[in-house]
């Protein structure tokens, strides 16, 4: 059997014996690093969609409320994808022709298939969010979701990772703001404006099952 | 006993019966304490079991190793990407995620019970009771509980068959339009129908028609033994076709004649709810009633009776006998009914039992109109009508028991007439609906060899059963969420059974089928409709018809019941010359005459020898719930065995035989000794449990087990005992003799024992009085602390916060009946697996709340007692001291949090758990179940994390439940949840209300009241673990003259 490595490679053992340890240790110690850091949580992930559906343009230009579409987010755990149904409301009539928009008659046509959007904020399915609770307590879209009405493709903006909840789960007063202005991407704290100030302050729970059960 | 043992300087007197679980445990020989000394009980064989599934170490550390390197690069790669599909149009008033109910009803056993039913984003999910329905009261059974896993069966049928090659609906249909209008021309000569007994107005109405369409049609049931002998037995009375139904709430004395009623006999879960809520007392109005049972197999009713009598099924008709002699002769009978009886007097009974019976009959004449004689399915009709006799002279006629016209198929008769037309040759179309009478019918009945004379056989089922193997064609019968129907209950009253899901697949209901033969056309629901309308369907009806939906119970339509006369009403005289006038209509009068006659032909059982017993099983009834693995993994209520059937018999019967009684402690591999027993002709050998509290000298074999046809689950699992049953009755004289042969059978009668530390005395672990002893001192439980509380030390300051609402529960062991069906509940709402039969030997089963059972006092005339057992939340929880990682950690509410994903598995939390409830993943059992069965991804619960190996799990409290109420409550309300919000899967069904959970913070709240009575309290407080669960003592109300 021919030997696989040459004997000059005998010449390079020292090194490698020397350097090997502590770079394997760096190498170690940055991956972990990266693993543990923001980074690793997605921030920036942009997957493209089925359908060439600007955020910027409805929510933005147009200033519609993100609840006509995502109209569950109040009452129930999830802000649901609207239906196709929902995108017909108007495009029935606003730009019934346009091509970007065929996906969205196609589905629409065909009451078995409908469009195969790409979710963009991930939780792991052992968290478990609940979005109604969030909005009554005046945790704001922009807080978690970033400016959705700046983006033409949806992107993940802020890290949703376990210690970024916790830092507003321990101290959510930062984060509060007046209930009816939850959709509001703009709003700013007015020098009067105390989170303290309402009926009940919110009590995020901070023990395991409280999202994880 | 009055041992006085010392502990420091307190003394505490042992007053009670030492509990046991196991026969080897009473006597000492069970090596319980080196199970205990294990580091993890249930953690050796691990890698034994790796191994005996054919994998070699080297190949496992070549598969370790593969594993751990994809592990590590997954680490690199992207999550996967998600895709998010929303409905085309979204139904209204549908909020995805979140579910909604349904109600709707379903047969289960002997009972209607009205169902409400969860709906995640349409898929039927979790079943509860419906507490507006007068046979559900809110409460279910665990085969209720466990219905939803039939409807993801993987074996169910799924297409017609012709023969045994799938087919489609119009192949059935080119066939069946020829064939039955042919047959309907030839005015339905040689046509017969086999179906079970129904209680669906419906079906009634469509089997009018299909009698009225095909005039000669002849009817069979196949009822494996329901209702026909009570029937019957009011037959004997004089009162037709009726059903007696009792009012346990008003009894104070109930004496059950190898009558289950609590679990397995009528309407069980009525008659808990019944039965319960006159034994809850919190020590101030001690009015419990009192509960006698005479059986020859331990049953929960027998379990949670005040005085029980084991007495071999074969003499139940002679105590009857011996009953009613000691009562007629004490008050105002009808006429004659002393003469009727006075020739039995005492045949064959031992003296015990005629003590009994003098006891018993003076308790129901005292309690006159207060009283009532049940008598189960199995005893023969004149037991049944003498029970009417005796309940009829105690005056509890209109007070605990009524008459209810029942509805029936006029003119139907049993299998064994099946068989005889068939023999003679009358029969060329059989049609099966819904049953399978091949593997039910008595073995005596030869039905599969009679199928083969019919020229053409069809039979309509869920599964491709042993029936449809024999038949020529096999149409699929859909699951009960999947189809529209109708029941009625116990009091006449009808609900509707609602569909929550489009068929599955190609499957159609009996009432869908029933239509096409008649030609009656509409849906399902038109059908049903139809019935209820009288054929009259307006605006006014639809109205009617929503509201009936939604509360799952159609409004006004309970029956009334008859109000029959003592005597005969007078006859006038006959006038020569005319016809004599038509006696009386049925049903108005009671007539004792069938009776006397029934009784003049009585023979005195023979009790020489040995009896075989057949019963249906607790659990998988009479074989139709043979393939569901949550009702096989749940075990037997008294001996505790699964995926198994024996032949149970007692310790006096086993020392007669020779058979060795078996421990079912985890990983012991023994095998039970086997023995033959035969009937007639024929010989089965199966292998022997010996269980304390059966009658002597009777073996008891459980029907539902060995099923022979293609089900993953039920197939050859166990031993099929229908050969034995005889044709008529359900027990018989035989012969029993043990053979050579083992059989490892799997209890888990001997797993996770609480046990005491060496050196430490025993307490009992369910606590225990009198209703006397109570009266007496309210507070008897303190005497079995073995410290008392305020020298209780803690090693540790308790650190956790505790804020907000504090969650607890309470059980009440004093209304606790055992009969499984939180087990089963908590496996459908936590994505529970089942782990199978080898697995739960090794002492794995998964189930995050069991049922101890304990016997008390001597083995050969034992009590028992039962304790669900699960997490019970302690402040100052041992797991939470010893887990390494803070994966299992104490919330400020009060729970005893399980983060799963904290989890690194090393398993010290369970070894540390003092009342072992903590359950570990020790392979992916998940994964496994749904490589078996795809569908089952459907019922899974998407509130509940789906655990994967590795990990340890436990009972949370329901906390998806209760977040899911403080959700509401903040978005709402003012934060906190009122009370009765939250109810645990456990305790919303439970048949009897045992099961408390709530604020424990809030004075006012349910179970801060039950936690207040005198008898409340907390298992193996000498740790100051400081359960949140506790326990309410159990109190019995005896008889001092049978003491």
């Amino acid at each position: 059997m021919a030997v696989i490595f040459p004997a000059r490679i005998n010449r390079l053992l020292p090194a490698v014996l020397l350097l090997g340890p502590p770079v394997g240790a760096i190498v170690a110690i940055l991956g972990i690093w990266y693993y543990l850091s923001p980074w690793y949580t997605d921030v920036g992930y942009t997957p493209d969609q089925p359908v060439e559906y600007s955020h910027e343009l409805h929510a933005g230009q147009l200033g519609i409320d993100c609840r006509y579409c995502h109209n569950t987010v109040e009452v129930g755990a999830a802000a649901a994808i609207p239906p196709v149904d929902t995108c017909m409301n108007c495009h029935t009539v606003v730009q019934p022709e346009s091509e970007l928009l065929a996906p969205v008659r196609a589905a629409a046509a065909d009451p078995d298939t409908s469009i195969e959007w790409v979710r963009v904020h991930m939780l792991p399915d052992y968290s478990f969010f609940d979005h109604s609770v969030h909005v009554a307590a005046g945790v704001g879209c922009v807080t978690c979701h970033g400016r959705i009405d700046e983006m033409v493709v949806v992107r993940q903006s802020l890290p949703l990772s376990m210690g970024w909840c916790w830092d507003c789960h321990t101290d959510p007063a930062p984060n509060l703001r007046p209930v009816d202005e939850v959709t509001n991407m703009n709003w700013v704290a007015s020098a009067d404006w105390d989170p303290q100030d309402r009926e009940r302050f919110p009590t995020p729970p901070t023990h395991c099952s409280g999202c994880h059960r | 006993m009055s041992d006085i043992i010392q502990i420091g300087k307190h003394r505490v007197s042992g007053h009670q019966p030492v509990q046991w679980k196991t026969l080897g445990e009473h006597a000492g020989t069970a090596d319980i304490a080196a199970q205990l000394e294990a580091e993890s009980p249930n953690g050796q064989r691990a890698a034994d079991e790796a191994l005996s599934h054919g994998v070699s170490r080297r190949g496992f550390i070549g598969g370790a190793t593969v594993a751990a390197a994809a592990s590590a690069l997954s680490g690199c790669i992207r999550k996967p990407v998600e895709l998010v599909v929303p409905s085309q149009v979204r139904p209204e008033d549908r909020i995805p995620g979140k579910p909604v109910w349904y109600a709707t009803s379903s047969r289960f056993g002997d009972q209607v019970l009205g169902l409400l039913v969860e709906s995640q984003d349409g898929r039927p999910t979790k079943i509860e009771g419906n507490p507006r329905h007068p046979d559900s009261l809110g409460g279910t059974t665990p085969q209720a509980q466990a219905s939803v896993l039939d409807l993801y069966d993987p074996d169910r049928s799924q297409s017609p068959r012709k023969g045994r090659e799938p087919v489609t609906w119009d192949d059935w249909s080119r066939w069946a339009d020829g064939h039955f209008q042919e047959l309907h021309e030839a005015g339905g000569e040689g046509f017969a129908v086999v179906l079970e007994d129904t209680r669906s107005p419906t079906a009634l109405r469509l089997l009018g028609e299909l009698r009225s369409r095909y005039a000669q049609v002849q009817v069979y049931i196949d009822d494996a033994g329901r209702r026909s002998n009570s029937s019957q037995g009011a037959g004997q009375v004089g009162l037709g076709t009726v059903s007696p139904r009792y009012d346990l709430g008003k009894a104070d004395v109930i004496v059950a004649l190898d009558a289950d009623i609590l679990g397995t006999d009528g309407e069980s879960v009525r008659y808990s709810k019944e039965f319960a809520a006159r034994r809850r007392t919190d020590g101030a109005d001690l009015d419990l009633n009192r509960l006698y049972a005479v059986e020859s197999r331990l049953s929960i009713t027998g379990m949670m009776a005040d005085n029980r009598l084991r007495l071999r099924s074969s003499l139940v008709g002679e105590f009857m006998l011996a009953l009613a002699g000691e009562v007629i002769g004490a008050v105002p009978a009808p006429v004659g009914a002393m003469s009727l009886i006075s020739s039995f007097e005492g045949r064959e009974l031992s003296e015990r039992a005629r003590t009994w019976a003098k006891a018993v009959g003076e308790d129901l004449v005292s309690k006159r109109g207060r009283s009532a004689i049940i008598v189960g399915e199995r005893q023969p009709a004149h037991v049944h009508a003498l029970a009417h006799l005796v309940n009829v002279a105690l005056g509890d006629l209109g007070q605990t028991f009524a008459f209810v016209p029942r509805h029936e198929i006029s003119g139907a008769r049993g299998l064994s007439e099946l068989v005889q037309v068939i023999e003679a040759e009358q029969v060329s179309t059989l049609l099966v609906l819904g049953t399978n009478p091949v593997y039910n019918a008595p073995g005596e009945l030869d039905l599969a060899a009679a199928l083969s004379g019919v020229d053409h056989t069809v039979h309509m089922g869920g599964f491709f059963d042993e029936t449809a193997n024999l038949c020529d064609w096999h149409l699929p019968e859909s699951h009960y969420l999947e189809a529209w129907g109708d029941h009625r209950a116990s009091d006449g009253s009808g609900s509707i059974q609602q569909p929550l899901i489009a068929p599955l697949y190609e499957t159609r209901s009996v009432i869908e089928l029933l239509g096409d033969l008649t030609n009656s056309s509409g849906s399902g629901m038109r059908q049903v409709q139809i019935t209820w309308s009288d054929n009259n369907i307006d605006e006014t009806f639809e109205r009617e018809w929503r509201r009936w939906l939604h509360d799952g119970v159609v409004a006004d339509s309970a029956a009334t019941p008859l109000a029959p006369s003592m005597a005969a009403p007078a006859m006038p005289a006959p006038v020569e010359g005319e016809e004599p006038p038509p006696p009386p209509p049925q049903g108005t009068w009671f007539n004792w005459a069938a009776l006397g006659s029934a009784l003049s032909t009585l023979q005195a059982p023979d009790v020489s020898g040995f009896d075989v017993e057949i019963f249906r099983d607790p659990t998988i009834d009479d074989g139709r719930y043979a393939n569901n693995a949550w009702l096989q993994e749940l075990p037997d209520q008294v001996t505790k065995l699964v995926w198994d059937n024996a032949a149970v018999m007692s310790l006096a019967t086993a020392r007669k035989l020779g058979v060795a009684a078996q421990d079912g402690l985890p990983h012991r591999g023994d095998k039970a000794d086997m023995v033959a027993v035969t009937v007639g002709g024929a010989t089965l050998e199966l292998p022997s449990w010996v269980s304390p509290g059966v009658a002597d000298d009777v073996v008891l074999l459980n029907l539902g087990y060995g099923r022979n046809a293609d089900l993953r689950y039920a197939y050859q699992t166990g031993v099929d005992v229908g050969p034995l049953r005889p044709a008529a009755g359900w027990f018989a004289a035989g012969q029993i003799e043990k053979v050579a042969g083992g059989y490892e059978l799997c209890s888990s009668q001997g797993h996770n024992m609480l046990v005491a530390r060496e050196g430490r005395e025993r307490r009992p672990f369910v606590r225990e009085a009198t209703a006397a002893e109570f009266a007496a001192d309210p507070h008897f439980v303190e005497k079995e602390e073995l410290i008392d509380s305020h020298h209780l030390k803690s090693l540790f300051e308790q650190t956790n916060v505790t804020t907000g609402q504090q969650w607890g529960m309470s059980i009440d062991l004093n209304t606790c009946t055992g009969c499984g069906n939180c087990v089963v509940a908590c496996q459908a709402e936590n994505n529970i697996s089942s782990v199978g039969k080898e697995r739960v030997g090794y002492g794995r089963e998964m189930h995050w709340i069991r049922i101890d059972r304990y016997f008390t006092g001597d083995p050969e005339e034992p009590q028992a007692v039962v304790q669900p057992m699960a997490c019970a939340h302690c402040e100052l929880a041992p797991c939470e001291q010893v887990c390494p990682v803070a994966a299992t950690a104490h919330s400020p509410e009060g729970l005893n949090d399980m983060a799963y994903n904290r989890c690194v598995g090393t398993r010290y939390c369970a070894n540390n758990c003092p009342f072992k409830v903590r359950r570990y993943n020790f392979f992916n059992y998940t994964k496994e179940e749904d490589q078996q069965n795809p569908m089952l991804a459907f019922q899974r619960n998407p509130d509940v994390t789906v655990r994967f190996r590795g990990v340890m799990e436990k009972c949370t409290y329901c906390v998806q439940r209760i977040n899911g109420e403080k959700i509401v409550a903040k978005r709402e309300g003012d934060g906190a949840v009122p009370d009765g919000r939250i109810v645990t899967a456990c305790g919303q069904s439970c048949p009897t209300d045992s099961i408390v959970f709530g604020d424990i913070s809030d004075p006012d709240s349910a179970v801060s009241k039950a936690k207040g009575r005198p008898q409340e309290y907390a298992l193996l407080s000498e740790l100051n673990i400081k359960p949140r669960t506790t326990y309410g003592a159990k109190v019995r109300n005896p008889n001092p003259e049978l003491a």
